[in-house]
């Protein structure tokens, strides 16, 4: 219902504004256009004049350096198997930029359909880019087997990595921490991947034995360090949980906690990331003529999933918090119920 | 309590805080830049300014926001209402008083300059 005599927008301008307003802002700035409408071209200015601060406020605020790094491995990485073009490399600027105000767009937080949407987009972005700008000059462009492969892989990790970073914290200490330990478990899964993957990716050495070497040292490394995690062979701390505390709830959190990467110790850590510097070394002792583009990606590649280590490393410590004080929640109710 | 130095008031803030409590319980979007141009005696402020700046104050915990409701003026929307807390308070007090020292010493400077002698 609207008094009478008031003048207001075209509706359509008015939709197109609405969609382009970051979500949490919608009621203000349309509300506040359309109280000091006078004109269509009045309200496009203002919308314009508006916007034009609105924006990049949100795509500033919403920044975040681990997300970021995590697109851009998402969206380089998985493309490395491509020759380098002008294409690719503007679909990629594009998609990040794209990501970027999408992040301000839906800043604090986004729905599961929302973050897949804009993995399709980035996604589509790069091979849009790929196909038209292969299409229209001689560059070569990639292949499609690659191109499949790049681009499931990409839209897996981009939407795993803003499910991540931008999902709404629950309201429940509980349901925060079980949704941190998921988080941080997909995190860790990922990241493994990643190296993996881009190992692959490496330059092979001219002996077989270092090849294998350091092709399984590093899930070994892992795996002992999970193992060693797991505190003995009859389960996550079972040992150490006095009978009066034994409880099913107590022991899946247990589970939980022991599944998570452990803050003491870098050793693991300093033994995984000197296999991978002397396989890349290995290789690149071993080829005289290595693809210097290809090399300088997989060290930009590897650098930067060694930043995003870094978040991780803090995700799962906060993961580990949380479960550690659910725990503690439970010994205590128990306590005071004996 | 002092504020952190990293959430010391800019200028902008400071004077859309004072807009804040000069407004009262009807502190919102629109009114927030008519006052703004009012303190900058006329000049046209952004209305986008005032909407991130905003989103920052709260962002600092200086300020509160809530809906009020709907509004046919407004196409049926509501209007978010901005409300002074506390820590905002302070804020503004502190960086009142930094420029108030500011000024002081400034003052001192231009009288020194007029009364030193010449020779």
């Amino acid at each position: 219902m609207e008094p009478k005599g008031l003048k207001s927008p075209p509706q359509i301008l008015e939709a197109i504004v609405s969609a382009v307003v970051p979500h949490t802002l919608r009621e203000d700035v349309l509300g506040d256009l359309r109280r000091g409408y006078k004109s269509p071209l009045q309200f496009i200015r203002e919308s314009v004049k508006a916007l034009s601060r609105v924006i990049p406020g949100r795509v500033r605020r919403s920044f975040n350096v681990a997300l970021v790094c995590g697109q851009v491995c998402a969206l380089c990485f998985f493309f490395l198997g491509a020759p380098f073009s002008a294409g690719l490399v503007t679909g990629l600027i594009l998609a990040l930029v794209l990501l970027s105000l999408r992040d301000g767009h839906t800043f604090p937080a986004e729905s599961p359909g929302e973050a897949l949407l804009d993995a399709v987009m980035a996604v589509t972005f790069v091979a849009v880019a790929q196909v038209l700008i292969g299409a229209m000059s001689a560059v070569p462009r990639t292949q499609p087997l690659i191109m499949w492969w790049g681009g499931g892989a990409s839209l897996t990790t981009l939407f795993l990595l803003r499910m991540i970073f931008r999902q709404k914290k629950p309201d429940q200490p509980r349901e925060y921490a079980e949704n941190s330990y998921r988080t941080a478990c997909v995190m860790n899964i990922m990241w493994l991947i990643a190296w993996i993957a881009l190992m692959f990716t490496n330059p092979d050495s001219s002996s077989h034995i270092i090849n294998i070497l350091t092709a399984g040292l590093p899930i070994v490394i892992v795996a002992a360090d999970f193992r060693a995690g797991q505190q003995g062979m009859s389960g996550p701390g079972r040992r150490k949980i006095p009978p009066i505390f034994y409880n099913r709830e107590r022991e899946e959190l247990m589970r939980k906690l022991s599944m998570l990467w452990r803050s003491k110790g870098i050793a693991a850590e300093v033994l995984f990331f000197a296999v991978l510097v002397f396989q890349l070394a290995a290789g690149i002792v071993s080829h005289s003529d290595v693809d210097r583009f290809r090399l300088g990606a997989n060290i930009t590649a590897s650098l930067m999933l060694a930043i995003v280590w870094r978040y991780i490393r803090k995700f799962n410590r906060s993961a580990r918090r949380l479960l550690q004080a659910e725990i503690d929640d439970l010994d205590k109710k128990k306590e005071a119920e004996s | 309590m002092k504020t952190k130095p990293n959430n010391a008031l800019g200028q902008f803030e400071q004077l859309v805080i004072t807009a804040i409590i000069a407004l009262g319980d009807n502190a919102y979007g629109l009114a927030i830049q008519a006052k703004l141009s009012e303190y900058y005696r006329d000049k046209e402020v952004n209305l986008g300014s005032v909407y991130v700046t905003l989103e920052r104050l709260e962002d600092k915990g200086y300020v509160s926001s809530k809906f009020s409701d709907p509004i046919p003026e407004r196409g049926g929307r509501s209007r978010r209402l901005f409300r002074l807390l506390p820590t905002g308070q302070r804020a503004l007090q502190e960086s009142v008083s930094i420029q108030v020292r500011s000024q002081k010493s400034i003052a001192a400077f231009w009288r020194k300059l007029k009364w030193s002698p010449k020779g």
